[in-house]
């Protein structure tokens, strides 16, 4: 196989027997790895153990994966946002991995194809377009792995007024981005 | 929430929005952990649940390539491919969906028993490392403690170099785990993290006064805890349990109280760090566990 030019799709299926698919998986996902490893756990030590951990895991899964599901780097990166949690919240990094790498025969819908596509500047984009209050709460949830409970304390709000932001956060983004995919197609 | 599907019609609009939340929170994993795993199980059963969740999962996916990307150190994809190459080595690499039905029996000589050689199957040490062996411990029985010039006999393993010790403890011990209980996807994971946190291991073989089994003590990244992995333990009877220990220059100190009756396959996170440890042992105790060590001692290893 010419791992070069093979799609992350075909590099998965090759996983278990070849090390150089790992290898060019690695090459083309491992700044994004450790972009988020490292805004989320803050320190360039722990951030490239739980980049590694999440590559490994990826290529002990790969039998697991099933094309048409989401994007390898979906994938990759759901894996190192769990890790990186553990991290945070000081568990020892033995918790499942996450459930979307589980057996489900459910059909991806439409967002969920077309999202994968969308640019890292218009997320970003959109995450500044939202008010302040529910960034700042979607911030703590995702980045900062801190639960509601946890947010509420830190902003001194009440937890249904957290668990309100953060619900308003997705849906907003959602529909910012879904507008985005609609004007671009 | 339950095991009963949601039908979204039927529900109140301010049900609807605390499931949202609630929902919303879970795909942002801003959940306590009992809460999130009871979501989990509530997902399994109820497809409306789902079909959002799905959703949101999505938008939330987004996120993580929000950051700017960096670059990891060279070494990270060097120590990857190097535990790669070891697990492939030591057979231990099929995907879960893979994994035959029946379980291999552990190859013998993986895990050096006294006087033994690694089977020559397995992956070599690194140049310059001495050849592995562990002596019994002469952990005391039934008495209090034994004389220091006992405890003192070290083995001759020796604490590898971090950027070793995960692919060395692949060649030696985590392929049998591996083998074992392949098809257990958690046991896997706690494989794979012990495998990337892996500093430094020791094997912990049985005693005369055993009866069979033996570990694999692991010492991870700095502030996790050592684990030690159990393997073919026989069970103890109900009202006894079996207790690990570490001990250092003072009284044996306890590290972790298995569950009584609890035998087999295990794997332990010490209560104890290995800081000034020569020894890690295990006895068996009345069930609850026992302030210092009664029991016979049934599995030990050197440090």
């Amino acid at each position: 196989m010419d791992v070069a030019s093979a799609s992350d799709e075909a590099l998965m299926q090759a996983l278990p027997q070849q090390i150089e698919a790992l290898d060019a998986l690695y090459e083309r996902h491992n700044r994004a790895a450790m972009g988020l490893a490292l805004r989320m756990v803050g320190e360039r030590e722990t951030a490239e153990e739980v980049v590694q951990e999440a590559f490994l895991a990826l290529w002990r899964n790969a039998g697991r994966y099933e094309v048409g599901r989401g994007s390898v780097r979906t994938w990759l990166l759901s894996i190192v946002h769990h890790r990186a949690i553990d991290r945070l919240r000081g568990r020892a990094p033995l918790s499942p991995l996450p459930e979307d790498l589980g057996p489900d025969t459910s059909t991806p819908d439409v967002w969920t194809l077309t999202a994968q596509r969308l640019d890292r500047e218009v997320i970003a984009e959109a995450l500044s377009a939202l008010p302040q209050e529910q960034r700042q709460a979607i911030e703590l949830a995702y980045f900062s792995g801190l639960t509601q409970t946890q947010i509420a304390s830190a902003l001194d709000l009440p937890l249904g007024t957290v668990k309100g932001r953060l619900r308003l956060a997705l849906g907003r983004l959602r529909g910012l981005l879904r507008d985005r995919v609609g004007a671009d197609a | 929430m339950n095991g009963t599907p949601h039908d979204p019609a039927r529900l109140s609009p301010q049900a609807l929005e605390a499931l949202e939340e609630t929902l919303a929170a879970h795909a942002l994993g801003a959940l306590p952990e009992a809460e999130a795993q009871a979501v989990g199980r509530h997902l399994a059963t109820c497809a409306a649940c789902r079909a959002v969740t799905a959703d949101l999962t999505a938008t939330v996916a987004l996120l993580a390539t929000v950051p700017e990307p960096a670059a990891p150190s060279a070494a990270i994809k060097e120590r990857l491919l190097a535990a790669a190459r070891a697990e492939q080595a030591s057979g231990g690499t099929a995907a879960p969906d893979r994994a035959p039905t029946r379980l291999p029996q552990a190859e013998p000589g993986l895990v050096p028993t006294p006087g033994s050689e690694p089977a020559s199957g397995a992956a070599p040490l690194p140049p310059g490392e001495p050849g592995a062996t562990v002596a019994p411990l002469p952990f005391p029985g039934r008495a209090r403690r034994a004389p220091r010039s006992q405890v003192a006999r070290r083995a001759a393993w020796s604490p590898w170099a971090a950027g070793a010790a995960a692919a060395v403890l692949v060649a030696l011990g985590m392929g049998i785990w591996n083998a074992q209980l392949r098809g257990e996807l958690r046991a896997q994971q706690q494989e794979t993290a012990l495998i990337q946190s892996a500093r430094q291991a020791w094997a912990l073989a049985p005693t005369p006064e055993g009866r069979g089994g033996r570990g694999l003590l692991v010492e991870r990244a700095a502030g996790a805890p050592p684990v030690l992995l159990l393997q073919d333990l026989p069970r103890p009877p109900a009202d006894r349990t079996y207790q690990v220990w570490v001990i250092r220059d003072g009284p044996p100190a306890s590290a972790a109280v298995l569950q009584p009756g609890a035998g087999g396959q295990q794997v332990i996170e010490l209560q104890q760090d290995l800081e000034g440890a020569r020894t890690v042992a295990v006895s068996v105790e009345p069930a609850g566990g026992s302030p210092s060590p009664t029991g016979p001692v049934v599995l030990a290893g050197n440090l």
